[in-house]
């Protein structure tokens, strides 16, 4: 063992201390960076060398710098976070109808549906009198007024909803390159036999970010090659190449949105119904079916109003003497392909609701009575009244309140299963992101023991030359 | 298990979001003092409530048609205590007139004036109208319900309003039953009231004292018939009293269930307040704690 041996040990010691220093700076300084995985030097023994039959230690060197993380939990959190993408797009939905069927404000169909009936009451008092027949007409256009802002409404939150989906579509497909442009980066530097350490926690914020779009699955092959396959549809992503997300057309009526995936082979695959989380399924499943049920039970409502009123009024006479008068402008009639029957299209129905152009026209065709010439005969605005009595929505189960109400009460419970959900899955993943910074997060106060102990190793190695100079001093002396 | 800087702070920021939500939410309640402010507070609470609400308007409404009813009522009862005097004084000069003490033919000619004057009272009784419309026209309110000549033009007709729940109450009497006497309900057979004022004038005029006499008896028939008529009312009236009361006991406890599901226990709401706000101090003191200390602090 040569003294020269002793300096080699030691300068090789003084540099591990520096690598260790560089790597806890890095630390510190990454330690508010999201998804960062703190990093730690990997050491061992060099290879002892014999002399005289002894066995003699050479130092150590650094094999490596490790990345700390736990991938079952990366993998979880990306499942958490899809989910936690469901319930998040499901509640924007949700607080948009809860404003809309609000019935606190006057602008609801409730509060007009009371006031249309209590002014129905009024004329059944006064049937021949001008302002209450005027009452009457001005309370029904308030309310076929509630009914198209309802529908207005929730078109608009509709539009509202295909503009998100065109913007997540977009993002998935921004962040698939990025993914694919990082996959490239990571097998490159690995081909090096480098540490990509920093790219994978960078990937690995993309591809959760990616979850929380849409659900995916994300596996790295024996060869290095990272795959992202989406909705267990296809791939997204293989290795470096990526293959596009896309959601045709915007806005339309009734017709469903879907999600397509290009294929490899240049087609493309209609996705949607294999979608089972993430914020552009919870914005699919709003549009397509949530909104689409709450507008069809707000038709029914309007579209039975539309054709009871629409019933009696045509049977009873104005003051002026006229019969057969529609009280609401009459929906379309369809006729139903299979038996020929005719009945009245409710499709758009409170889109449509109007007030007849026989009433706007004159308040002395409404038909209060059964009988022409009779000014008090009341008896048809009796059985208008008893419209609101009668059970004529949901099979015979309910009137045209309680049916009313049962969409308010259904839209607040929709809501707070949501927000109970939404605040699970927080808690689920506030839960895993712990376990996560418990095991790849930064503690300074870790990060500051381990510099002192690379200030001491760096110390020590250093006094480890001065005492191998002086020996040599020594030996060179002894020539003297 | 290792605390990571991150840890620490996230908890602590978790920590003081939860207790300011719920702070808020207290503070919610204290303000608008509602514990239902939105459909999904309590969906099941808010379509009770929704309920209640429209019971409560149903009543409004019927209050207010029990006010017309009752203003129709009284009108009508009005003009038929007019025509009870009306009545009364025509068989008065009947009985005075009928024998050969207190008339002749001077005086009998000189009453006929006067029961002239009585029959035309009595025909504008019969058209009394309540704001512009015909009481005893029926459905016709636009039209006299008597001619001059007494022929009823009105068709009959009860006009009825609901004044509670799916409980019907004419407010008319049609003028053909209270002053022709027809379709009395009683079964009784019904006495032409304009006919025998109008014949006791005959009888004047033409100094026919058998016919005077008859009238004397028919003037009873009269006066129990416009007493028929208005026991009708009196009952109608003594059941919207009724059903007035109904309504203001029912409106009553509807206020009731309707603070009970929809109000918040304001001592509860305002210790709940005090509550949050402690937890919110307390979290925030014991953050600033969690996050003080660090190593860096002990060493020089």
């Amino acid at each position: 063992m040569s003294l020269g041996q002793i300096m080699n040990t030691g300068l090789q010691s003084m540099s591990n201390a520096k690598v260790g220093i560089s790597t806890t700076s890095h630390n510190i300084a990454n330690a508010d960076t999201e998804g960062y995985s703190r990093q730690k030097i990997e050491q061992v023994t060099k290879r002892p060398v014999v002399r005289q039959g002894v066995t003699i230690g050479t130092g150590a060197r650094i094999k490596n710098i490790k990345r700390i993380s736990d991938d079952f939990i990366e993998r979880q959190m990306r499942e958490d976070t899809s989910l936690k993408g469901t319930s998040k797009s499901t509640l924007f939905g949700f607080s948009q109808l809860e404003q809309i069927f609000n019935e606190s404000g006057d602008k609801s169909v409730n509060f007009h549906l009371s006031k249309f009936f209590g002014s129905l009451q009024r004329l059944s008092e006064n049937p021949e009198n001008g302002a209450i027949r005027e009452m009457v007409k001005n309370s029904a256009f308030d309310l076929t007024k509630a009914f198209n802002e309802t529908s207005k409404q929730i078109v608009k939150v509709r539009d509202n909803v295909d503009d998100r989906i065109q913007g997540l579509v977009q993002e998935a497909n921004f962040i698939a390159k990025e993914i694919a442009s990082l996959n490239g980066s990571i097998k490159h530097l690995q081909s090096l036999g480098k540490n990509a350490n920093d790219l994978v926690d960078e990937r690995n914020v993309k591809v959760k970010r990616l979850a929380s779009i849409i659900d995916i699955k994300a596996v790295e092959d024996e060869s290095g090659n990272f795959i992202v396959t989406v909705a267990t549809s296809g791939n997204i992503i293989d290795n470096t190449d990526t293959f596009e997300l896309m959601a045709p057309g915007r806005g339309g009526s009734i017709e469903q949105k879907t999600i397509h995936l290009l294929s490899p082979n240049g087609g493309e695959k209609n996705i949607t119904n294999n979608m089972a989380s993430g914020e552009l399924y919870g914005y699919l499943d709003l549009r397509n079916n949530v909104l689409q049920e709450y507008m069809g039970r707000a038709n029914e409502v309007a579209g039975t109003i539309i054709t009871e009123f629409n019933e009696v009024h045509n049977q009873g006479y104005g003051l002026n003497g006229k019969t057969g008068i529609d009280f609401f402008q009459p929906l379309d009639m369809m006729r139903d392909k299979k038996t020929g029957e005719l009945y009245y299209d409710f499709s758009n129905a409170a889109e449509k609701m109007s007030i007849s152009d026989d009433i706007k026209e004159g308040i002395s065709n409404i038909a209060a009575g059964v009988r022409p010439s009779a000014p008090a005969d009341n008896r048809n605005i009796l059985d208008m009244l008893e419209i609101g009595e009668k059970k004529i929505l949901d099979e015979g189960a309910s009137t045209i309140n309680e049916f009313y109400d049962a969409i308010v009460g259904s839209i607040g419970l929709g809501k707070k299963g949501v927000e109970n959900n939404l605040s699970h899955r927080e808690g689920v993943l506030a839960q895993l992101n712990a376990m996560r910074e418990s095991i790849s997060g930064v503690s300074l106060d870790e990060e500051t023991t381990q510099l002192m102990k690379y200030q001491h190793e760096f110390d020590a190695a250093a006094k480890m030359i001065t005492v191998a100079d002086e020996l040599l001093d020594t030996v060179l002396a002894l020539k003297r | 298990m290792r605390v990571s800087e991150n840890t620490a702070f996230s908890k602590a920021i978790d920590y003081v979001q939860k207790s300011k939500m719920n702070l808020e939410k207290a503070q919610e309640k204290v303000g608008s003092l509602k514990r239902i402010n939105k459909p999904s507070d309590d969906p099941i609470g808010m379509v009770r409530l929704l309920k209640l609400r429209a019971e409560k308007a149903k009543i409004s409404d019927m209050n207010s048609n029990i006010d017309s009813a009752r203003a129709f009522l009284n009108v009508s009862d009005g003009s038929l205590d007019q025509a009870t005097e009306v009545l009364m004084r025509a068989k008065e000069l009947a009985l005075r007139q009928a024998g050969d003490v207190g008339g002749n033919e001077v005086t009998r000619r000189t009453t006929a004036e006067e029961v002239h004057q009585l029959a035309n009272q009595m025909l504008k009784i019969s058209n009394s109208k309540l704001g512009g419309r015909y009481i005893f026209s029926g459905f016709r309110t636009n039209t006299p319900a008597f001619t001059e000549k007494g022929t009823y033009k009105g068709d009959g007709g009860e006009i009825k309003i609901e004044v509670s729940d799916k409980t019907f109450v004419p407010i008319n009497l049609p003028g053909n039953m209270v002053f022709k006497g027809q379709n009395r309900r009683d079964g009784e057979a019904g006495i032409d009231i304009l006919g025998t004022i109008e014949s006791l004038e005959t009888g004047l005029v033409t100094n026919n004292k058998l016919l005077i006499q008859d009238c004397i008896e028919k003037f009873d028939d009269c006066l129990n018939q416009v007493l028929f008529s208005r026991s009708i009312i009196g009952a109608r009236l003594n059941s919207l009293d009724n059903l007035r009361n109904m309504h203001a006991e029912k409106e009553l406890g509807i206020d009731e269930l309707v603070s009970e599901v929809e109000d918040a226990d304001v001592y509860k709401a305002f210790s709940d307040l005090k509550k949050n706000e402690n937890v919110l101090k307390t979290t925030l003191a014991s953050s600033s704690k969690l996050i003080q200390p660090s190593l860096l602090d002990f060493l020089r």
